[in-house]
């Protein structure tokens, strides 16, 4: 099965060849997976997005271009339904969450070797505690590599709302690695 | 050391995340996947048939709604003093009419008991006539003609034959048509005693009869029945560009007033066709360049190792191959169509326009080689719906009776098509027969 080109793959896909579509979703399988369990809070709501991400990207397979590659086009998909799905849970998906704050105990200090210890196991669950919203415009922010502006338009907001987030999130974070290293030693 | 750059410091564990290991596919991930996108597919077929059934059955309601409306109207044009064609309870004489047929048909001699026996009687007839109102039927231009007929057979007798009670054997006439058996407590025969026809009365019939059959048909139903061949053009691969489906049809309309009418129709359409496609891999030098360059690619994106594996796939393939696809495709076409008539009722000439929606059967076997030996068939079914404005030019010849000729042209754009399909022109030609 492993005989075709990508080119070759995207027209079986596009004739809805159900080998090539085995072929396209074990292929592509970790990639996308590894982008949506960043937006997800645990595994099992990774594979659901991961699930109907690849039926959107089935069912419009027949529009991509070749603009881009695949694996771009695939990403923006998964990346795109990872925020749908997020907004169709939590309607407020910037609200609400200043509260949590209060539950994690303040810290002066935030080591540089604090982050650079963390498996990426660890950094993982500290990204899925993160609030939607917050966990949202880091993966945007510093994973994904797009602006505030960007970010606004994809999320509907403006962009100064887009870089106070950022703020938030970032200083929920080293909250939480700071945390996460208190109770370690 | 403390973060000053507070990008930098997402940017490390944005990294941390990165370096992941990826999850890897289980065996029952997919087996999962294809159940869950199956389902998917079956839900979304549904909604598009129960969308368009809807919007059919709406149609055929409005259709029915307005024509009856139609003949409301109608019946309201024409006034007290006409014979209501419309309905089992108009299909007699109503009470203005029967007062001025009297007044017309009786001598001057007529009494003043007289007229109180009758307006009585009237009045019986006008409570029966209530009782019957949901039993409203129209009366149609055959039978409007046929008690025409017997009008003027009584009008040619009436003056060798002054007894003849004309207005009995009207009632009977009209009442016959629809109401035979309905229990009347009241004698009908009653209610003209001692009636004479005179010339008046009769034309006064004749003149209301016949606006009844005018206005009867503008309303007149039709049905065509025909063939149709019909091109298409489709962008997908599977299908060479332009393709003709040959198909049969049945529409069905109205007249309405002032050179308009509507149509609802259904159609099919079929097509059988074989599209070879070959194809040749590449040579193993040329493999060998590719091999370089991707991995080149894959340097620069940190992706080597799940990518070279891809390629190094490439050493054990053939070199020749072709695939061969077999088709049937079924065009099941619902159109609507509004249309403007200009001529007469001999020839006429009309423009149409309306939406199409098309339900498509298509039954695909694909079967790959691979140099001479057979790498397997696939077969799959599919079912999808397609939505298009249509506008149309046709014509009508009448031939014989009630029959016509009838020509059309319809173009269709599509706007939503899983078969890639933007358009589609189809020729029509058949019979026309107007009730």
């Amino acid at each position: 099965m492993k005989d075709f080109t990508e080119q070759e793959i995207i027209l079986g896909c596009v004739k809805e060849d159900s080998r090539f579509q085995r072929l396209l979703f074990e292929k592509y399988y970790s990639k996308m997976f590894a982008i949506c369990i960043r937006f997800s809070q645990n595994e099992e709501e990774a594979k659901n997005i991961l699930q109907e991400g690849f039926i959107k990207a089935f069912e419009g397979i027949k529009k991509f271009k070749a603009e881009s590659s695949l694996n771009t086009w695939l990403s923006r998909i998964m990346v795109n339904h990872s925020i749908d799905c997020l907004k169709n849970r939590n309607k407020n998906l910037f609200s609400s969450i200043s509260e949590n704050m209060l539950t994690i105990p303040d810290s002066t200090e935030f080591e540089e070797e604090l982050v650079k210890d963390l498996s990426p196991e660890e950094a993982l669950d500290l990204l899925q505690k993160l609030p939607d919203g917050y966990r949202t415009i880091v993966n945007l922010y510093a994973v994904e590599g797009l602006s505030h502006k960007q970010i606004g338009e994809n999320l509907g907001i403006s962009e100064g709302t887009s870089k106070s987030q950022l703020s938030k999130a970032r200083t929920f974070l080293k909250k939480l690695v700071n945390n996460l290293n208190t109770y370690v030693v | 050391m403390l973060y000053n750059n507070e990008d930098e410091y997402l940017k490390i564990f944005a990294g941390k995340i990165s370096k992941l290991n990826p999850r890897q596919p289980s065996s029952d991930e997919w087996t999962a996947f294809e159940m869950a996108y199956r389902k998917h597919k079956k839900q979304n077929k549904k909604w598009p048939l129960l969308l368009w059934f809807g919007i059919f059955s709406m149609l055929c309601v409005g259709l029915i709604y307005f024509s009856n409306n139609q003949k409301i109207s109608i019946e309201k044009a024409i006034g007290n003093n006409s014979l209501k064609a419309t309905s089992e309870n108009n299909a007699t004489i109503n009470k203005n009419t029967n007062k001025k047929l009297i007044g017309n048909t009786t001598t001057k001699a007529q009494n003043l008991n007289q007229n109180k026996v009758i307006d009585r009687n009237v009045s019986d007839y006008e409570n029966k006539s209530k009782q019957i109102e949901k039993l409203k039927n129209p009366l149609n231009k055959k039978e409007i003609i046929k008690v025409l007929s017997k009008v003027e057979l009584l009008s040619e007798s009436n003056t060798n034959k002054p007894d003849v009670k004309l207005n009995d054997n009207i009632l009977f006439e009209l009442t016959s048509l629809k109401l035979k058996s309905f229990q009347i407590s009241t004698p009908l025969k009653k209610i003209i005693t001692s009636t004479k026809p005179t010339n008046n009365a009769i034309n006064s019939i004749k003149t209301n009869v016949s606006n009844n059959i005018t206005k009867s048909s503008q309303i007149a139903k039709y049905f065509e029945l025909g063939i149709c061949i019909q091109n298409n053009n489709f962008k997908q691969l599977d299908y060479p560009s332009d393709q003709f489906f040959k198909g049969v049809g049945l529409n069905v309309g109205m007249h309405l007033q002032n050179n308009w009418s509507i149509n609802l129709g259904i159609s099919a359409l079929y097509l059988n066709q074989v599209k070879i496609d070959k194809f040749v891999f590449q040579t193993e030098e040329q493999q060998i360049e590719r091999i370089d360059t991707t991995i080149k690619y894959n340097n620069t994106y940190n992706r080597l190792m799940m990518e070279f594996d891809t390629v190094l796939s490439y050493k054990n393939v053939n070199h020749e191959g072709s695939s061969i696809y077999k088709n049937d495709i079924v065009f099941i076409h619902l159109p609507f169509q509004v249309r403007y008539h200009i001529g007469n009722e001999k020839r006429s000439v009309y423009v149409a326009i309306g939406a199409l929606g098309t339900i498509t059967y298509q039954s695909q076997n694909i079967t790959k080689n691979i140099g001479l030996s057979n790498e397997g068939n696939q077969s799959k079914d599919t079912y999808s719906f397609m939505f298009a404005p249509t506008i149309g030019l046709g014509c009508h010849q009448k031939i014989y009776k009630n029959w016509a000729l009838h020509l059309a042209s319809n173009y269709s754009k599509y706007l939503n098509s899983n078969l890639n399909q933007t358009n589609t022109f189809q020729l029509q030609t058949g019979l026309k027969y107007n009730f």
